[in-house]
């Protein structure tokens, strides 16, 4: 964490070190949003273009294939908005490969392994864990839809930290949804910037966090600090809480990153195509 | 002292305005995502897209619970698969702007793979899932296409989206494209399969997929002696 140690340095006390952290994730998106967003609407790659496309698809099929895997639900546009489509902004392949390889063998040969032994502890109870933890991601998730301006489900999310604290004792049980019919809200602070038109931006692979991009990547860094079990924990007790809470939900995941190295011809590229697709989908919602 | 019980009381405060907000019971419906409509098999009707995605899941988990019992197992399953989906618009869908660069002979011979893989694929992710809760959601329709929601229960409490979008070919409604959490699967392979074809032919790609679809099989063979 540069920032910390450069305010720490600074000598400023606990909130003076907060406003700072805040300061300058903000001073950096705005001076980076051109840049970031310039990575990712790249859609001039050579042999693309809509006009060949379209003209064609019709000729060749009764049917209007290109409609049918468009944005909308039932559109008749020809690649609604794919930006993302052909035109991945991946400059940084190698460097993700490497990374990638990385966090393939850490999964398998250290985190696979000990999630294997957290599996000793009943199904239901490491469930209750896992929402447990995801419950203190509720203020994160209300501070996300409330700066989108989605006071309806940033209402939702304070209901479910209040219902699921109390009720739903800390968290293991999920009362606001089964009772009330609250469902969680799946909005971050990377959203927030992708829903004020920052773009991605270059495609990264984090060392154990796995898939992210430049602007998902820079709001994780006041992620960090909306986290309660920073406050509760402080520095490296929230980083053994996010290890925790990792492994636990390897623990209960069907191995779906082994059926994706398994089934894909290229498993970095289903996986990069996958989480981009999702946070455009997420971001467009 | 003070400080901190003000704010907390303000805090308290704005949670309950906000609160305000949000409808409990029947309105709750149409602000998240995730619309609650009916249960499985409660209020169905007896044909249409959802039924037939309804129909040929539960027939397929019947088939599942055979494994071992009925060594035809799986040509049952990829009878059923073969009828549901539609794999020639979903090798269209894959391919993209490459399809119409390909040669006839290519075309029929991806869409030959493709559906293999895909078979493997869906096999395999079926065999994992059997037991989990599926609850389904709404069923759009419109003209020839429709869209099917479910929900997948998961361990770690989450439920994740399925759509299958589909088709209507002659009298039968075909699934063109699953869309899991936001990933419409056809989308998935076929940005994955751009970035492939952009260093390899199609004929390279086509033995990559070959070398795949025995790997697969090989493992699910084993698989099979092991269940």
């Amino acid at each position: 964490m540069l920032f910390t140690n450069i305010c720490e340095n600074a000598r400023f006390n606990h909130k003076g070190r907060l406003a700072c952290i805040v300061a300058a994730w903000f001073v950096g998106v705005v001076l980076f949003s051109p840049t970031i967003a310039r990575g990712g609407q790249d859609t001039n790659v050579p042999g693309y273009s809509k006009e060949y496309y379209s003209s064609d698809a019709a000729a060749t099929s009764e049917i209007d294939v290109e409609a049918l895997y468009s944005d909308d639900l039932f559109s008749d546009d020809l690649y609604a908005d794919d930006d993302w489509d052909e035109g991945v902004s991946d400059p940084l392949e190698s460097v993700n490969r490497a990374m990638f390889w990385f966090n393939d063998k850490s999964y398998f040969y250290l985190m696979k392994p000990v999630a294997r032994v957290f599996r000793v502890v009943p199904t239901p109870v490491r469930t209750g864990v896992s929402r447990m933890f995801d419950n203190l991601k509720s203020p994160l998730r209300a501070v996300s839809s409330l700066l989108q301006l989605k006071f309806v489900q940033s209402g939702v999310e304070i209901s479910r930290l209040l219902i699921n604290t109390t009720v739903g004792l800390g968290g293991f049980y999920d009362p606001a949804k089964n009772w009330w019919g609250l469902d969680k809200q799946k909005e971050d602070l990377g959203q927030v910037l992708g829903h004020y038109g920052v773009g991605r931006g270059w495609y990264l692979v984090l060392p154990l966090l796995g898939p992210s991009s430049v602007r998902d990547g820079i709001a994780l860094l006041p992620e960090f600090y909306v986290d309660p079990l920073y406050w509760f924990l402080h520095r490296d007790g929230h980083w053994g809480a996010i290890g925790v809470d990792g492994i636990n939900t390897i623990s209960l995941d069907k191995d779906t990153y082994e059926s994706i190295v398994l089934e894909q011809l290229d498993p970095y590229l289903f996986i990069r195509d996958a989480y981009l697709q999702q946070r455009a989908g997420l971001i467009a919602e | 002292m003070r400080v901190k019980a003000f704010s907390l009381a303000c805090a308290v405060v704005l949670a309950g305005v906000i609160h305000g907000f949000v409808p409990f019971g029947a309105d709750a419906q149409e602000l998240d995502a995730v619309p609650r409509v009916e249960e499985r098999g409660k209020g169905a009707e007896m044909s249409g897209p959802m039924f037939e995605i309804k129909q040929t899941i539960d027939r397929i988990t019947e088939q599942l619970r055979t494994i071992g019992s009925t060594p035809a197992w799986r040509d049952n399953v990829s009878k059923l698969v073969r009828s549901k989906f539609n794999f020639e618009v979903m090798s269209q869908g894959v391919l993209g702007p490459n399809w119409h660069k390909a040669s006839q002979q290519e075309r029929e011979r991806f869409v030959d793979l493709f559906s293999q893989l895909l078979e493997e694929t869906y096999i395999g992710r079926v065999r994992e899932y059997t037991g989990q809760m599926i609850r389904f959601g709404v069923e759009q329709i419109r003209e020839n296409r429709a869209v099917v929601d479910t929900y997948i229960a998961m361990d770690t409490g989450n439920e994740i989206p399925i759509s299958y979008k589909m088709l209507k070919n002659g009298a039968e409604w075909q699934v063109y494209d699953v869309v899991i959490e936001e990933v419409s699967l056809v989308r998935n392979y076929r940005s994955s399969y751009a970035s492939i074809l952009r260093k390899k032919n199609v004929s390279g790609l086509l033995t990559e997929m070959q070398a795949k679809i025995e790997e697969l099989q090989q493992r699910h063979a084993i698989e099979d002696r092991n269940a």
